[in-house]
């Protein structure tokens, strides 16, 4: 029996190198687009299921001695946010951000309630969320007029 | 038995270069199909910066842009604000447990614009918010 002889051509490989210098390119334009392109992080604010609106999430009763903190942001005349803790008011956020530190650490139990105008720009707003979260609260919530 | 003999100038044989074009082709393909669907289109917004920031794992999650002028965009899309409000009844009630609700507005956006979206979350019983927003170096 006669087996057909088949000669066998060798990969030619230089007809790939171009196909892989054009692949290895638009990869690289990729992966350089991709890592310059700014990510966006997330800055958690969980709401409660029950508050002002209507729910059927029992809320529980806050311990006898929680201080609530009231942090009341309003713009003032000059169009600068200033925040009223309790009473007390501060133009200067590090304070503010000092004065928190301070109250997380004597009792980080103590809710926390953002009372925030309508005026007041998203920026500022984050930036005390921001604070309460870095001051280690328990429990952070937003203060709404119920229509 | 006589095998018959073909006459053949060339063997077979099996070209993988354009098997492997195809391939590279779809990967690359994939690769910025995936990379776009990741970024949808939105807004330009200054978005404000934090320290307290994680990345967000959720999958089911409505995202909100908001402008300065409190004009809402959903997936590029200008809505209102009953129509954000019917998103998160019907988001809400698919997917119960794990939709999440994210504002991404600019950092000039007044609270009134962003105050209606907090109280229309916990009405509907989505408890997983938070806001987009730039890490702060």
């Amino acid at each position: 029996m006669k087996v057909p002889h088949q000669p066998r051509r060798p990969l030619d490989a230089s007809s790939m190198t171009p196909m892989i210098d054009i692949v290895f390119l638009l990869l690289i334009f990729f992966i350089i687009t991709a890592s310059g392109q700014i990510s966006e992080a997330l800055l958690p604010a969980d709401l409660s299921a029950a508050g002002t609106v209507d729910s059927e999430v029992i809320v529980p009763e806050l311990e006898p001695l929680a201080l609530e903190i009231w942090l009341k942001l309003t713009v003032n005349a000059q169009g600068d946010t200033e925040v009223d803790m309790n009473g007390t008011t501060y133009r200067d956020m590090d304070k503010l951000k000092s004065q928190l530190l301070i109250l997380a650490e004597l009792g980080p139990e103590n809710p926390v309630i953002l009372d925030i105008a309508s005026d007041v720009p998203f920026g500022d707003t984050v930036n005390v969320h921001d604070t309460c979260l870095a001051a280690h609260f328990d429990s952070i919530s937003f203060a709404a007029d119920a229509e | 038995m006589k095998i018959p003999v073909r006459d053949r100038s060339q063997a077979v044989t099996f070209n993988i270069t354009p098997l492997i074009d195809i391939v590279f082709l779809l990967v690359i393909f994939f690769l910025v199909a995936s990379h776009f669907s990741k970024a949808e289109p939105t807004e330009q917004v200054q978005l404000p910066t934090a320290t307290q920031v994680q990345q967000d794992a959720e999958v089911r999650k409505l995202v909100i842009t908001i402008l300065p002028d409190g004009s809402y965009f959903v997936g590029g899309n200008q809505v209102q604000l009953s129509d954000i409000e019917a998103m998160i009844a019907d988001g809400a009630t698919v997917h119960a447990k794990d939709y999440a609700v994210r504002i991404r507005s600019d950092k000039n956006t007044p609270h009134r614009f962003i105050q209606p979206i907090i109280l229309a979350c916990p009405k509907y019983g989505v408890t997983k918010f938070g806001f987009n927003v730039l890490e702060s170096e």
